[in-house]
């Protein structure tokens, strides 16, 4: 026990003197997955649109396609990435394997089921009426789609912070296609599970209570969007 | 009677199966106001959805100024003079005057212009006081007011409204009135929808009913 | 309603800013001026420290950037040979050389060596200590059929491991041989937990002791030294490949700088590989 009141003491010691190394590693996942977010969220919720007003046949297929991939285990992202992205694999000429963008892109394809799927959900709870009368006012397609976006605005932004939730904490994919290079492509999980198959207990509990006070506060943030949606007129 | 606006010709639309417009002709004068009757379910609500352009019907044809076209091609240019209100309007998440200059947004006026047409149209609905307020805060009769107001500021030529007189008490009945009465003076088509013909008198042209997918005209003034 | 035709308009229209945006992050992913060289390791290698010694002397000496990837020697062996990295750093002379028969590799150089150690509970129960060589603390711990942590991994480690039970003529039973797949350190922490015995590089060893109860029991036979070699991938079968910065690492690490470097190189007060390239 006291191993390991040893450890976390030495653990907040790293994360409160600003130890570089380990505030890099922090600043390089939001960084990646900030970035992968930000990326595949647009278009997500233009896909999560089309798929709730268009009138086009296969709409349930694809549906369930995204639901199921929901929760594909990240691995196996990685894997399949791996293997496109390989010098001997159809896209190894762009030599994106073991870059910060192979992760970005391997995050994008993770987050964006989710938040097709999410924003399908939102946008279906939307007023149709929002849409005919933002239409009927004199507004074109493209802005009374945004203006359905404004009204649902907080279940979309639950949809973005789950994807994000998802993306932040994954490790088959960075560990696999970003190869944990330090300084460059070393994130808080591969580094988690660097440092502790080291036996470096200590930089791995730092980064984890990192990760957890994160999600403490996506889960916070969350229940706070829900809690006002309920509430909204 | 003058030349109409425009005139929508054997308009067809079937939900499920079921035949709900079978060639329903209608034409849109400048100044007049038809209303439409009919059971609840009839079709009255789609017919308008059709004519403002928010609903694809199956077959149609748009006639302006003597020149008939199929509707999928003529409906752009038409769908701008024309607007669809709600029988419950829905409010925007914003202030009373951020949903009346919604749609100002769209036209080709600069931020002084819109300004000053939004406190104009608000002050001709009465809606100055309560200018700053959320819009979805306020009361059903005053959201109709916006809701109107929202429309009139972009003086269209075609005017639908579904049942706007449902669930209002008398002194909100009354403030309707005299907000259709002067859209009426101000030169545009209304076509209103209901069952309650009695608070229309007066300003009623043209009384058609909506039965079996055709229209009968009832009474005429 | 409304047709996708217009929402797709509006997509073209946004795929171009997304083109731009992308482009934009794509240049901010860390893209440097210099290729950056990669190069494949073992977990072994990595974790000792070394290469964050002394890896950026020679950074700066030629303002080239090394990307270290750290994994299995098997892993590293096939990372160059499908023409993912451009260099690899191993210790498993078989495996190197059909690899560079293979026509994989060029250029291999051989550069340090450590030795390995066989480490077990203060106690000894297997009664390897002071034992003559490496093979008899083996044939011991199976005869006494002794929990025995491995990597079973395919890295330099185990195949030096393999390759000495090989000699022991006895095969590890299930009952007390323990195959892990996992790395070093991890394996060290197990046999910990599990009061047993295992095969360990020096490197790793000296930096997880003060945390772990295993003791070493056993070391200094000549069968137990680890040879490390850099090997460039084949340029030829890879366009693209950063064959200059290899070559630039090799000749490095196999100078008067980068030898006397790896010399200093101490962990817990001890030397831990002993330079090969340059012999006094």
């Amino acid at each position: 026990m006291t191993g390991l009141l040893l450890t976390t003491q030495q653990a907040l010691q790293l994360l409160f003197t600003g130890d570089p190394e380990l505030w890099s590693i922090v600043l390089l996942s939001f960084s990646v997955s900030l970035k992968a977010i930000l990326l595949t969220t647009p278009f997500a919720f233009l896909v999560s649109f089309a798929l709730s007003h268009g009138k086009f046949t296969g709409i349930r297929i694809i549906l369930a396609i995204f639901n199921s991939l929901l929760s594909v285990p990240t691995v196996v992202i990685g894997l399949f990435l791996y293997v496109l992205l390989t010098r001997q694999g159809p896209f190894g000429d762009l030599r994106l394997l073991f870059t910060q963008t192979a992760m970005i892109i391997g995050q994008m394809i993770l987050c964006f089921p989710t938040l097709v799927a999410l924003g399908y959900a939102a946008i279906q709870a939307a007023d149709r009426r929002v849409w005919e009368t933002a239409r009927t006012l004199g507004a074109p397609p493209w802005f009374s789609m945004l203006t359905v976006f404004f009204e649902v605005r907080f279940a979309l932004l639950a949809a973005v912070l789950t994807g994000f939730g998802r993306i932040i904490s994954e490790i088959g994919i960075s560990m696999m296609i970003g190869g944990n290079i330090l300084g460059y492509t070393r994130n808080i999980t591969t580094a988690i599970a660097m440092e502790t198959s080291k036996g470096e207990f200590a930089q791995g509990i730092a980064l984890g209570l990192v990760l957890l006070l994160l999600s403490f506060l996506l889960t916070a943030l969350l229940s706070y969007l829900q809690g006002h949606k309920e509430f909204a007129a | 009677m003058n030349e109409p606006l425009l005139v929508f010709r054997e308009i067809e639309k079937s939900f499920s199966g079921s035949q709900i417009l079978c060639g329903v002709d209608l034409s849109l004068y400048p100044g007049k106001c038809i209303l439409l009757s009919g059971k609840n379910g009839v079709g009255k609500t789609t017919l308008l959805k059709i004519i403002a352009g928010l609903e694809i019907p199956d077959l149609a044809k748009i006639e302006i100024s003597g020149k008939t076209n199929c509707w999928k091609k003529a409906v752009r240019s038409v769908r701008k003079e024309i607007i669809y209100l709600h029988q419950h309007p829905i409010m925007f998440s914003s202030t009373v005057e951020s949903n009346v200059a919604y749609g100002l947004r769209f036209t080709s006026l600069n931020r002084k212009q819109r300004r000053e047409f939004v406190e104009e149209a608000l002050e001709w609905a009465g809606l100055t006081d309560v200018a700053k307020k959320q819009a979805k805060t306020l009361s059903g009769g005053v959201q109709q007011r916006v809701a109107f107001t929202r429309a009139w500021i972009l003086k269209p030529k075609v005017l639908l409204l579904d049942e706007p007189m449902a669930n209002m008490d008398h002194e909100s009945r009354e403030q309707t009135y005299q907000l259709l009465v002067r859209m009426k003076s101000a030169g545009m088509s209304l076509v209103i929808t209901s069952h309650f013909m009695q608070y229309f008198e007066g300003i009623v042209d043209q009384h058609f009913q909506l039965k079996n997918g055709a229209l009968e005209l009832k009474s005429k003034s | 309603m409304m047709s996708i035709n217009i929402v797709i308009r509006f997509d073209k229209f946004l795929v171009k800013k997304y083109l731009l945006w992308f482009l934009f992050c794509y240049l901010n992913s860390g893209i440097i001026q210099a290729e950056p060289i990669r190069l494949a390791t073992t977990t072994s290698t990595d974790n000792s420290g070394l290469l964050r010694e002394i890896i950026p002397h020679f950074e700066q000496k030629t303002g080239n950037v090394v990307h270290v990837l750290s994994v299995g020697t098997g892993h590293a062996l096939r990372l160059g040979q499908d023409g993912n990295v451009d260099v690899v750093l191993v210790h498993a002379p078989n495996a190197e050389m059909h690899w560079v028969e293979a026509g994989y590799g060029v250029n291999r150089r051989s550069v340090m060596v450590n030795d390995f150690v066989i480490l077990g509970p203060e106690n000894d129960p297997a009664g390897i200590r002071g034992e003559r060589n490496a093979v008899k603390t083996l044939q011991k711990i199976a005869r006494g059929k002794h929990i025995f942590v491995s990597r079973g991994d395919d890295s330099g480690t185990h195949k030096k491991e393999m390759a000495l039970w090989k000699k022991t003529r006895m095969k590890p039973s299930v009952t007390w041989y323990r195959e892990t797949g996992q790395g070093m350190g991890r394996v060290l922490q197990m046999a910990d937990e599990l009061n047993a015995n295992t095969i360990s590089d020096r490197g790793t060893w000296l930096v997880l002791r003060s945390k772990l109860s295993l003791k070493l029991l056993f070391e200094g036979d000549p069968e137990l030294h680890n040879l490390y070699s850099i090997i460039a991938v084949n340029p030829s079968r890879y366009p693209g490949i950063n064959y200059m910065g290899a070559m630039s690492l090799i000749a490095w690490l196999t100078s008067v700088d980068g030898q006397n470097q790896i010399r200093k190189f101490k962990l817990d007060g001890q030397s831990l590989f002993f330079p090969t390239a340059i012999l006094d």
